[in-house]
């Protein structure tokens, strides 16, 4: 057992699902799959007991005050379960739930305040949260000589497109360039996999507006795809709940128009690193359609270790 | 009363900062993913504020259209965040009812409504609520890529609660 594998082995952390990753939200599939990789990986987390919605960049323009309650109250139930470290998949609440925690620590009154609900949130114990994203925590902290360790099935020579969208490194992306991150691109090639990149790996999805803007929103999506089709990825991996269903929604609408086949796999990164883990398909709740897809174009060379 | 136009546009004074500080170089405009569907750019709704022409600011489309990406407030050379700009202006022409016809803001009270009375969020759920409320058509042409999402064992009707409902009353 090397170094980094003793530090983190029995690691254990909060998970904070939030409503899309959570068991029947859209996402379901993206915290299923992370759940999985991170148990492959030795490392445990235990779900915020009865968390509450994040209220994502929407409540707050509603209820500024309310916003940082509901934040304050998963922040209050993962220290009283003595994990202060949260891990978060969705960058919605990733953003959201760090905004709670910086306005917590900077505004005195706000923090008197939401003390008297959430009482741990008044004692020293708050300067212990850490809100980790699931990639940050990845290549930081488990790093690359685990996570090759843990490769089954290298994804010899899969040409793998990343899509950040947005708000994972922006404005609170400490953990790579807000605008040309490389994160996952080195996740990918830990597995085997070859990174391709397109320049619009960071350019917003349109997120929500994509029930009220819909025209505007698919010419927006149209661009990104068509910078994806002319990458010449063979596999598009995402990591955020709303730009996965935005990019499903585009394949469906515009595959015609792109040049895209309407079966393109687009799957969330952490069910990719889950299938090189060798892990149950269904326990990464990947399509037999999906992962067909994906290991075909494994190259031949394909080395298999173990197993 | 210029200036006090902008003061009254609350929050932590985001509004009287980019006022301040903007050198209207016009780098968040160009940055910015809605740009081409926007009646104003993000700089020039920077100047109208300046100008104390704050209402004028809140009757845009752009203010409904902006995505919150952030893209304008890592490049901005005066580091000013429009994205939060931004939120302040939605949040206070919200309040003064500019924007009760827009679908935005009814999209986000279905949301905020959601979350008060659950304490979490349905998005299937969500989506039909907002659609059943504004345009019902709009279920049909959804229909298609629901079915495939609900193959795929993506979409769940269940409604997920948070048990101690009291505890998010603030
Ligand atoms: S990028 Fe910053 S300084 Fe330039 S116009 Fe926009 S807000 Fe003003
Ligand atoms: S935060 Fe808003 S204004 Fe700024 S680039 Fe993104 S969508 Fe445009």
């Amino acid at each position: 057992m090397d170094t980094a594998e003793r530090r983190l082995n029995g690691k254990h952390l909060s998970f904070y699902p939030g409503c899309s990753c959570s068991k029947n939200g859209t996402a379901r599939r993206y915290g299923s799959s992370s759940i999985a990789v991170l148990k492959a990986l030795g490392i445990e987390v235990s779900e915020i007991n009865d968390w509450n919605c994040c209220g994502s960049n929407l409540y707050r323009i509603i209820d500024e005050r309310g916003s940082y309650f509901l934040g304050a109250r998963n922040l209050s139930k993962a220290l009283e379960m003595g994990l202060p470290e949260i891990l978060i998949l969705c960058p919605a609440c990733f953003l959201s739930l760090n905004r709670t925690l910086t306005e917590i620590s900077r505004n005195t009154n706000l923090k008197n305040e939401i003390a008297k609900k959430y009482r741990v949130l008044g004692g020293p114990a708050v300067s212990r949260l850490r809100i980790r994203h699931i990639i940050d925590f990845l290549v930081n902290d488990v790093g690359e000589e685990d996570v090759k360790n843990r490769v089954v099935k290298r994804l010899e020579g899969l040409k793998v497109a990343a899509y950040y969208g947005c708000q994972i490194t922006r404005p609170y992306g400490y953990f790579d360039d807000p605008e040309f991150p490389t994160s996952l691109e080195r996740l990918i090639s830990w597995i085997g996999g070859q990174p391709i990149e397109s320049n619009l790996k960071t350019k917003c999805c349109g997120g929500m507006l994509m029930l009220t803007n819909e025209e505007e929103v698919l010419n927006v999506i149209e661009s990104i795809l068509r910078s994806y089709v002319k990458s010449g990825a063979e596999c598009i991996v995402t990591a955020c709940p709303l730009c996965h269903l935005n990019l499903e929604i585009g394949r469906a609408r515009l595959s015609g128009r792109v040049g895209l086949d309407e079966n393109f796999p687009i799957i969330y990164f952490t069910q990719l690193i889950g299938l090189s883990f060798n892990i149950p398909v269904e326990e990464l709740g990947l399509g037999k359609d999906d992962v067909g897809r994906i290991t075909e174009k494994v190259r031949l060379t394909a080395t298999v270790k173990g197993v | 009363m210029a200036n006090q136009n902008i003061l009254l546009i609350e929050d932590d004074g985001i509004a009287r900062i980019a006022a301040e500080k903007c050198i209207q170089c016009g780098t968040c405009s160009a940055s910015c993913p809605l740009n081409r569907y926007m009646d104003y750019t993000p700089r020039q709704i920077v100047a109208l504020v300046r100008e104390g022409l704050v209402e004028e600011a809140l009757k845009t489309k752009t203010i409904w259209l902006c995505s919150t990406c952030y893209l304008c407030a890592v490049r901005c050379p005066a580091k000013i965040n429009i994205g939060e700009f931004m939120t302040a202006l939605k949040r206070f022409a919200l309040k003064n009812g500019y924007s009760n016809s827009l679908l935005y803001p009814k999209l986000m009270k279905t949301y905020v409504e959601y979350v008060n009375k659950y304490g979490r969020v349905s998005e299937p759920r969500l989506m039909v609520s907002f659609s059943l409320k504004t345009n019902p058509l709009k279920l049909l042409k959804m229909l298609p890529i629901s079915i495939r999402l609900l193959k795929n064992g993506e979409l769940s009707i269940s409604l997920e609660k948070v048990q101690n409902l009291e505890e998010i009353k603030f």
